[in-house]
């Protein structure tokens, strides 16, 4: 008798032989191949079908080569005619641009009237054989032949024919004030009227083909979460319905384990959807010549439509996580799909909203899901992405997801959800029976996910306050820090049961860990502005120097503000608070929900790679070389939390660092002496950087060295089973 | 090899607290088949699940060879084989697929999980079907797929809930054949029913349930001295009279 008790370390590859499994039973399903191959060969033809109808309607609109216009007889066709070519001329005269004096010559876009084929013009118009019928008859009592009287003739219900008597009518229009002009000039006048205008049309022209693509993206997403549908109901409530998950829930695989399998097949079937359809809309586009239509003068280029795959990956990674996680709650495919279907009308709802003409990727928008990767896809099928909103969009999109699954891994497989025990979805945020030892990874990813998006939006409404005093500003500023990064997550902890002490590691640490710190701040500060010059040095950056010259009188006069106020309050508002905050959030609560859930470096690592991402933004512009600097002291400060268990050590060392910044700024001067100079990208001397080294070993022996020595407490088991011995 | 210490769930929710299993205990020997049984809704489904640690215990805890399901539900999950009526196949897999890809998941090498496949094919006959979609299969092939499916990694325990429920004769005489084998093999078998005649011509030891709790335990002779009653059935319906007699008073 065999009692194999599975190896951890060969759990990894099991979930990949359950994925596959995953995908071998979905992909025989023929509902999946129909939404996977048939649909985009039925969508993108048609799509395109529709696109030239409506551009061949708006071109009717405002085309005059396309009018039909039709006379009974010839006599009245030339008499029309001859009216028209003199109204064009002088209705050019007094409309076009100045600057445009080629247009005033007579080039009239309209095809000459055409005599209709027997019958009055009225049936013609009824026939649909012309849009717009003109009789003309010679006025009674008229002081000459050339006094006609127009009747135009229109169906009601026809786009063309209304836009083909406006054009008609402005011309004839035209052709009077002309005439009335002449005769006062006849009569000794001078024919001066009071009123005289010019047009000047600036800016781009905004035509149909704007609103039509972003269409495309559009269209590419819904197929995409249209391909992740499916699977995800039956990978999950189907397979509740069908009685397997109880044997699956039975086996030795962790819970998370089998949830990811899953995620990963779903996400797989999404894929393979979008890339499909991927594949249908070029060749739709390339066959039917809309490329330039739809994304300007350039077409479809293969970078972006590798960009587009990009990001449909993505929003495929973020939507199949939010599908698992609504599903997992169901308990039937009916279930299921009741769920689904409100879920999917208010996520669509933004998306249609981006069709709108006029929708920019924004501050707002890039942290609204779907609405910020349908703008960000289209504006890269143009060539055009906005690369501070793209970078939001895409970092908020990817922790929306990571906190979907989150929340599908604590009710995947539940109690109430295998069982059907009394429960409803605000069991999903209900307060825990008991109070927990630490931070969940899905309440500290959802806490992410909401924290980061509101502080876009909050940064960008402080621009609100421009006309307020510095200090307002300031003082606004950090209180905006205080109530996301500290506020909002404490709430969180407290709602969960979390003390401080063990939630934030808001503990008291060692003595030595203290002055460890401080030493290390001191030394971390240089060298992490050296990162800073190294990267730009390298080429590593995003800012050039032009844009930093440009940012310079704002960056001056920001300084020249900062001056007039005390320096203490600049420190506090500027180096303290935010010292303070994120310590807690980042190295407090998130950290701390990774610890014991992933190997100590990969827990700082991620930490450290949030917190550079945080920092990618520096005056509205990314900056590449403020990430890798903040996320080299994102590690440092992970490191000393994760070693002296509490938050404050990390706290001193990172006000260090923010006053070193500020102090840049407000004695700049005086530091360019001493060779410190950011924005000349000067290095430091090297002296200096030695120091620094030597301050950073010091520094981080003494913390090492200060470490606690006293047992912690047991951390619960982890559901992916992997032991973090401290380092 | 099996004990239950205990053990007790309650369902805590938006409506009234419900009391499913309250303080059972019980203790299952290799080579024994245990008679867990009571009517619907007695709690003999929740306990099999909470040995199995697909439910947690309010209170109590079960444990499987030395391990408890509460601290190590790895272990205990790969010692045990569970049978239940709800159970589905995979409609997309073969049988021969759907056996192996779960002698997977108990980590159970390929060369063993091929040579057990073999030996269950022949035990259960599935050769003519095994590389059929389960989709197309009877209910009878179905339910010889799942008693496969729950002994390919030839765990020491196994857990059968009412699974002669909704079958023939035939389908039953199936199980009857595999809990009479599995008790040959030595296994410790845990036999969840609500069919006493049943249970009095295959168990070895009894545990009647009712409304979560344990009326009376032991072998059909132990009880019987106890009761003075001859079958399970009489000692059933004793009870039941009892418990409402109780319950008036």
């Amino acid at each position: 008798m065999s009692t194999p008790s599975p190896a951890r370390a060969d759990s990894l590859a099991r979930v990949g032989r359950l994925t596959l499994k995953e995908l071998r039973e979905t992909l025989r399903d023929r509902r999946t191949i129909v939404t996977l191959v048939l649909m985009p060969l039925l969508v993108y033809p048609l799509l395109s079908l529709g696109f030239k109808q409506l551009l061949a309607a708006s071109t009717t609109k405002t085309d005059p080569g396309v009018w039909r216009i039709g006379t009974e007889s010839d006599s009245e066709g030339s008499r029309l005619w001859s009216l028209l070519l003199l109204g064009d001329a002088a209705f050019r005269e007094q409309s076009a641009p100045v600057a445009d004096q080629s247009s005033q010559s007579s080039d009239l876009a309209l095809q000459n009237p055409y005599t209709v084929s027997g019958g009055s013009v009225e049936e013609a118009v009824l026939r649909g054989d012309i849009d717009l019928g003109v009789r003309a008859s010679r006025r009674e009592g008229a002081p000459t032949p050339n006094f006609t009287d127009f009747e135009l003739v229109y169906a009601a219900d026809s786009s063309a024919g209304p836009a083909a008597a406006a054009f008609v009518i402005e011309r004839l229009r035209a052709a009077n004030d002309r005439y009335a002009v002449e005769r006062l000039r006849q009569l000794g006048d001078r024919g001066a009227l009071p009123a005289r205008w010019k047009s000047q049309p600036i800016g781009e022209v905004q035509g149909t083909h704007f609103q039509l693509a972003t269409l495309v993206p559009m269209v590419l997403i819904l197929m995409t979460i249209t391909g992740a549908v499916y699977p995800a109901i039956d990978l999950t409530a189907g397979e509740r319905e069908r009685g397997t998950l109880e044997a699956l829930m039975a086996a030795p695989v962790p819970r998370l384990g089998l949830l990811f399998a899953k995620y990963i097949a779903v996400l797989t079937v999404a894929l393979l959807t979008a890339l499909v359809n991927i594949v249908g809309m070029v060749v739709t586009v390339l066959g039917s010549g809309l490329g330039s239509v739809l994304f300007g003068e350039h077409g479809l280029t293969l970078g972006s439509v590798v960009l587009v795959f990009l990001l449909l990956v993505l929003f495929a990674a973020f939507f199949s996580a939010v599908l698992l996680c609504v599903t997992s709650f169901a308990r039937s495919f009916k279930e299921a799909q009741a769920y689904l279907i409100p879920l999917m009308l208010v996520a669509l709802a933004p998306g249609f909203m981006t069709i709108l003409p006029g929708i920019q990727l924004n501050a707002w928008l890039s942290v609204a899901p779907l609405a910020n990767i349908v703008l960000l896809a289209r504006d890269t099928l143009q060539g055009q992405a906005h690369p501070l909103w793209g970078l939001i969009a895409v970092l908020s999109t990817a922790l929306y997801g990571t906190a979907a699954l989150g929340l599908a891994a604590r009710i995947f497989g539940s109690d109430s959800i295998l069982y059907g025990s009394q429960s409803s979805w605000s069991d999903l945020f209900r307060r825990p029976a008991e109070p927990l030892a630490q931070p969940t990874l899905a309440g500290a990813m959802s806490c992410l996910a909401l924290v980061v998006p509101l502080f876009v939006i909050a940064s960008g409404s402080l621009a609100q306050l421009a006309n307020q005093s510095m200090a307002v500003q300031l003082l606004a500023s950090a209180a905006m820090l205080v109530v996301l990064f500290g506020a909002v997550p404490i709430l969180v902890a407290r709602w969960q049961g979390i003390s401080l002490p063990a939630g934030f590691q808001l503990r008291r640490a060692p003595l030595l860990g203290y002055v460890g710190s401080i030493i290390l701040g001191l030394a971390l500060a240089p060298l992490a502005y050296e990162l800073i010059v190294i990267s730009q040095m390298l080429g590593i950056a995003t800012i050039s120097q032009q844009e930093l010259e440009d940012k310079a009188p704002l960056v001056q006069r920001l300084v020249a503000q900062w001056r007039a106020l005390p320096p203490a309050l600049v420190l506090a508002a500027v180096a303290l608070v935010p010292a303070i905050v994120e310590e807690l959030f980042f190295r407090g609560y998130f950290l701390g929900a990774l610890r014991g859930r992933l190997p100590a470096w990969l827990a700082i690592a991620f930490s450290a790679l949030v917190f550079g991402l945080f920092h990618a933004s520096v005056g509205g512009l990314i900056a590449v070389e403020r990430i890798f600097s903040s996320m080299a002291l994102g590690v440092a400060l992970g490191w000393v939390a994760w070693t002296t268990r509490s938050v404050i050590p990390g706290m001193f060392i990172h006000a260090v660092n923010n006053a070193f910044v500020v102090s840049l700024a407000y004695w700049g001067d005086g530091l360019r002496s001493l060779g410190i100079d950011v924005e000349g990208r000067r290095h430091l001397p090297l002296e200096w950087i030695a120091g620094a080294v030597v301050g950073a070993a010091v520094g981080a022996s003494l913390v090492y060295l200060g470490r606690p020595v006293a047992a912690s407490p047991p951390l619960p088991a982890s559901p992916l089973a992997v032991e973090t011995p401290p380092p | 090899m099996i004990s239950a210490v205990q053990l007790t769930k309650r369902f805590t929710g938006h409506g009234p607290d419900v009391l499913a299993v309250d303080r059972v205990s019980f203790a299952v020997e290799r080579g024994e088949v245990y008679g867990l049984l009571g009517e619907n809704g007695a709690g003999k489904t929740t306990t099999l699940r909470m040995i199995l640690g697909l439910l947690e215990p309010s209170s109590g805890y079960a444990q499987v060879e030395g391990f408890r399901t509460s601290e190590a539900p790895d272990e205990v999950k790969s010692r045990i084989g569970l049978v239940s009526t709800t159970a589905g196949l995979y409609q997309w897999l073969t049988p021969r697929e759907m056996l192996l890809f779960f002698a997977d998941l108990y980590g159970t090498p390929t060369a063993v999980a091929e040579k057990n496949l073999a030996r269950l094919a022949a035990m259960f006959q599935l050769h003519d079907y095994l590389d059929r979609r389960c989709a197309t299969l009877s209910t009878g092939q179905k339910q010889r797929v799942n008693l496969a499916r729950s002994l390919i990694h030839d765990p020491p325990v196994l857990l059968l809930d009412e699974p002669t429920r909704g079958l023939d004769v035939l389908g039953s005489k199936v199980i009857f054949d595999f809990i009479a084998a599995a008790r040959t093999a030595g296994k410790a078998v845990v036999l969840s029913t609500h069919r006493l005649d049943e249970a009095e011509r295959f168990c070895d030891r009894f545990g009647l349930l009712h409304r979560g709790r344990m009326m009376r335990e032991g072998t059909l002779a132990e009880l019987q001295a106890t009761t003075g009653l001859a079958t399970l059935t009489e000692m059933f319906l004793h009870g039941l009279a009892a418990g409402r007699e109780a319950d008036a008073a």
